[in-house]
């Protein structure tokens, strides 16, 4: 396969966010095989630190500076991106399936009418063919995906599955290319961007973390999970669902759109593995999941597993914890 | 505030999936199904909106006929009209294709705000809600954790949500579609009792896949599935404890100890 690819950056509060690092290092793997051009293109305003940095990764560079564009929005980025896709005319055109994937590519790929294949985990050609492997049913099962064929592509890759090397070459060639808005015909504002909340427990700097997951069953039995907490000195956090019913506090959710946490232990009970829950604790040091489905996936970024009912299994562990620490 | 919402049916996994033979798609025979998770938020977030500025809520769904239960779920809970997209089979479509339909149809009505899941549970792709603001050129916004409605400015004000506790605050001009995060609010109960109830004495608007496909004329899909087949843990890369939960927890504690956790 000959061609070029066109990365999508996405940047936040002045800095590259990890996701662009990831795909262009995950990138230069799947392509190795290929005649490709790695290209990338950021929009921004007065993001020229970022742009001196991106363009020692790729082979090629293009800026679209416009105070329009200091923030990201789909309608922004859909009327910058559109021309400037046409005239570079890539086979693929690649972003994270962050927040700001799924918001754009499914749009920008229906605009341009392309096939988008959300959430890979990698890709292939095989001739002219393009295919793709993505995870169904919370990563229950695999899919390969033969997109129908096009002169261009739209892929969103997972976080987290690659990692960034941070290699970089010679600073290469930078295009600015300029856009002319029609201001007032915009459907959409940006009106603000909120921090997160700085309040609570920072589960982040916790050494012992206890997951807390929707295999709980309710507010009541996360008493359950609590007693292994206070015996391990750890504290309770949780997933989404988790958060979503009100069993645990917002500040305690573990994931994409939580906390990242690296603890020296996390011990997942009744956690399925989503890839949006382990993408914030798979960097723990000892990852131990407690399931009463042999196929969970959260066994396959758990180090240690355990089949069975964690009503039976953790007041098990808890109560030799106990007489470990208090001998009598 | 006239409402449109968009249904899925997913199936409840338990353990893992049967596959069929042709290895394309998974046998939903006997399988337990439900309203897509992220769905029920979003009806949820159309009935108060209409609770609170008035109008009515219509549901929508395209699938075989089983997935009619997903609308009754949406008229007992509230919603004043329910249209199914009907497929004779259950076959695997597209995600293009299902957006395609979806806009042909809801087009043909009066509406101020579309509402869809954030994703669906079983394809976990997150792709029909911004594909079909495209294809209806209206605005949109994902991953909605809060509505606010601006009546005299034909507007509305949302929050969305980024990664890691991060907010983006937007003003989208009516009409507008939006997908819908888990959590925004809680879904209200309904009751078997009103279920049934709904399922004897409510009406759903059926309209045929096939028809509105025909009438389309161009719309093919962009992806296909070639093959699928389990993705399990690699039990070379965990160690699995066994035995009884005292067994288990004496393993476990001595190797917390042994890596010093303990
Ligand atoms: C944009 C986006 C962002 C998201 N962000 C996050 C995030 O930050 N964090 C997050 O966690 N999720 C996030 N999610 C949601 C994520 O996709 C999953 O829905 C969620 O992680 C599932 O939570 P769970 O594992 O607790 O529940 P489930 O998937 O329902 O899993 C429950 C598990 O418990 C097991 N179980 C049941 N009973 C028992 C028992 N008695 N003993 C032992 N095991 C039992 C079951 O086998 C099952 O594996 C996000 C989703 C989206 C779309
Ligand atoms: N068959 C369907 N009928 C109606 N709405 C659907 C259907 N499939 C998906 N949707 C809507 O699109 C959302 C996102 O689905 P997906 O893009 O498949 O992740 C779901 O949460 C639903 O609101």
């Amino acid at each position: 396969m000959r061609g070029k690819i066109l990365v999508i950056v996405e940047h936040r509060a002045k800095e590259i966010r990890e996701i662009t690092w990831e795909i262009l290092s995950g990138l230069k793997s799947l392509i190795d095989n290929y005649d490709m051009e790695l290209q990338a293109v950021v929009l921004g305003h007065r993001i020229d630190s970022l742009v001196g940095e991106l363009a020692e990764s790729v082979a090629k560079l293009y800026y679209i500076g416009d105070e329009e564009l200091e923030f990201y929005t789909w309608e922004r980025y859909l009327y910058a991106l559109i021309p400037l896709i046409e005239e570079v005319g890539p086979k693929l055109i690649i972003m994270g399936h962050t927040s700001t994937g799924m918001d754009l590519a499914p749009r920008l790929s229906a605009a341009m009418d392309s096939p988008y294949i959300p959430d890979c985990l990698n890709f292939r050609f095989d001739g002219e063919d393009l295919f793709v492997t993505r995870e169904l049913f919370g990563g229950k099962l695999n899919s390969e995906i033969k997109a129908a064929k096009n002169k261009s592509y739209f892929l969103t890759l997972r976080p987290g599955i690659f990692t960034p090397k941070g290699e970089k070459g010679q600073q290469k060639q930078v295009k600015g290319i300029a856009t002319a808005f029609d201001k007032k015909g915009f459907l959409t504002q940006f009106l603000g961007l909120l921090e997160p909340p700085r309040e609570g427990i920072d589960i982040t700097k916790a050494d012992i973390i206890i997951g807390v997951g929707r295999g709980v069953g309710d507010r009541e039995k996360v008493k359950v999970v609590e007693e292994l907490a206070k015996v391990t000195g750890g504290v309770l956090a949780g997933t989404r669902p988790v958060i979503d019913s009100g069993w645990l506090p917002k500040e305690r959710q573990v994931g994409q759109s939580g906390k990242i946490v690296k603890p020296k232990l996390y011990i997942a009970c009744g956690i399925s593995g989503a890839s949006q829950h382990t993408i914030g604790m798979k960097k723990s040091e000892i990852i131990i999941a407690v399931n009463n489905d042999p196929h969970a996936p959260i066994f396959k970024v758990a180090h240690y597993g355990i089949v069975g009912d964690l009503f039976e299994i953790l007041p098990a562990i808890t109560s030799k914890i106990r007489s470990v620490k208090s001998p009598r | 505030m006239e409402v449109f919402v968009c249904l899925r049916q997913t199936a409840v996994v338990k353990e893992e999936p049967k596959i069929q033979p042709d290895k394309k798609g998974v046998d939903l025979s006997g399988l337990k199904r439900h309203l897509n998770e992220w769905d029920a938020y979003a009806l949820e977030e159309a009935l108060l909106l209409t609770q609170r500025y008035g109008g009515d809520v219509s549901v929508i769904s395209l699938g075989p006929k089983e997935v009619e239960d997903v609308l009754f779920h949406g008229l007992a809970a509230g919603a004043k009209k329910a249209i199914h997209i009907f497929v004779p089979e259950r076959e695997q479509i597209d995600n293009w294709v299902i957006a395609n339909i979806l806009s042909r149809e809801i087009k043909k009505y009066p509406f101020d705000l579309i509402l869809t899941g954030a994703q669906a549970e079983d394809d976990g792709c997150a792709e029909i809600g911004a594909t079909l603001a495209q294809l209806l050129k209206i605005p949109h916004a994902s991953l909605v954790m809060k509505v606010i409605y601006e009546p005299d400015a034909k507007s509305i004000k949302v929050e969305r949500e980024l990664e890691e506790g991060y907010m983006d605050v937007l003003r989208l001009r009516l009409p507008a579609l939006l997908t819908i995060q888990t959590g925004i609010n809680q879904p209200r109960y309904v009751s078997s009792l009103r279920l049934r109830r709904f399922k004897k004495a409510g009406t759903i608007l059926r309209v045929s896949f096939d028809e509105l496909i025909s009438e389309a004329g161009d719309v093919y899909p962009k992806k296909e599935v070639v093959r699928l087949y389990p993705s399990r843990p690699e039990f070379s890369k965990v160690e699995m404890l066994g035995g009884s939960p005292e067994a288990i927890s004496d393993q476990l504690i001595e190797l917390l100890i042994s890596k010093g956790v303990l």
